[in-house]
């Protein structure tokens, strides 16, 4: 299964540029159900961007209509006609044009493969193993990455609980060994009262 | 060692209970007894307190001085 990725967002944009209309069978590695599936994305994300519009299953330009004024980055109306037009750098060129960003793209991870190892953070290190791993796979995949901050946190929760329901079973454990020499009567108690010096060794 | 506890017990007898096993070579029930108080090499010396807490013990040889010491602040005031 392909996902939607900046790669083929590209794809779209370059093909879009090129022949001013994307067909959903257009995109290389697709087949055409799935190529109709990320145009209709293409153009969810990039519709605030460029004015785009499907046209039977086509992704084309929404050209506005000639008499409408258009409007510029700071406000002012600009002149309309075919010579403006002419002149008009394309949908893509002006988004092109604006600033690199976060653009909503960027918002919406494209569920990228994440590293089989980072589970091991959340499985060693508890929640803050999860914190690290989700931290370094947001970016790449935000479900997994949120799976691994769920599974340390849980982890850590499930472990205090263990620790909490077995201190009295280790407590009273530890009451079951050898007290150390100095507290217990270890020794019979001494029948005159006194303290007792035990000796064992040799007769030299 | 045995020539310092019986020194020691000419001095603090009429105050400290002396329990002797100084054959343990010989004594299978002092071996016995030895093995059950935890005694692993000899020889081992040990002070008890009079309701059987063991207060000191000592694996060894050890000098008079110290016995003495440790007697002395067992015995009460």
């Amino acid at each position: 299964m392909v996902e939607y990725s900046h790669a083929i967002d590209a794809q779209i944009s370059e093909e879009l540029r090129r022949s001013g209309r994307v067909s959903p069978g257009s995109i290389p590695g697709l087949s055409e159900e799935q190529g109709a599936a990320f145009l209709r994305r293409y153009l969810k994300i990039h519709q605030a961007e460029v004015p785009l519009r499907l046209e039977e299953g086509h992704l084309t330009y929404d050209t506005p209509a000639p008499s409408q004024p258009q409007v510029t980055s700071g406000g002012s109306a600009v002149s309309t006609g075919p010579a403006a037009a002419s002149q008009r750098p394309s949908p893509v060129d002006q988004v092109l044009s604006q600033p690199v960003g976060r653009s909503l793209l960027d918002a919406a991870p494209s569920g990228g493969r994440v590293s089989g190892a980072l589970w091991l953070l959340p499985f060693s290190l508890g929640a803050v193993g999860g914190l690290i791993a989700w931290a370094l796979a947001r970016e790449t995949n935000e479900r997994v990455a949120r799976q691994m901050l769920i599974v340390g946190v849980v982890l850590t929760v499930v472990g205090f609980c263990l620790g909490a329901a077995m201190a009295p079973m280790l407590g009273s454990l530890s009451s079951q060994l050898p007290s150390p020499s100095s507290t217990g009567p270890a020794w019979p108690a001494s029948t005159t009262g006194r303290p007792v010096f035990y000796y064992f060794g040799t007769s030299t | 060692m045995k020539p310092v506890v019986d020194g020691l017990e000419r001095t603090h007898g009429d105050r400290v209970d002396f329990v002797m096993h100084a054959n343990l070579d010989q004594d299978g029930t002092a071996s016995d007894l030895a093995r059950a108080r935890g005694v692993t090499a000899v020889p081992t010396s040990m002070l008890v307190a009079p309701d059987g807490t063991e207060l000191k013990r000592w694996v060894g040889v050890v000098s008079e001085a110290e016995l003495r010491n440790a007697f002395e602040e067992a015995l009460p005031r």
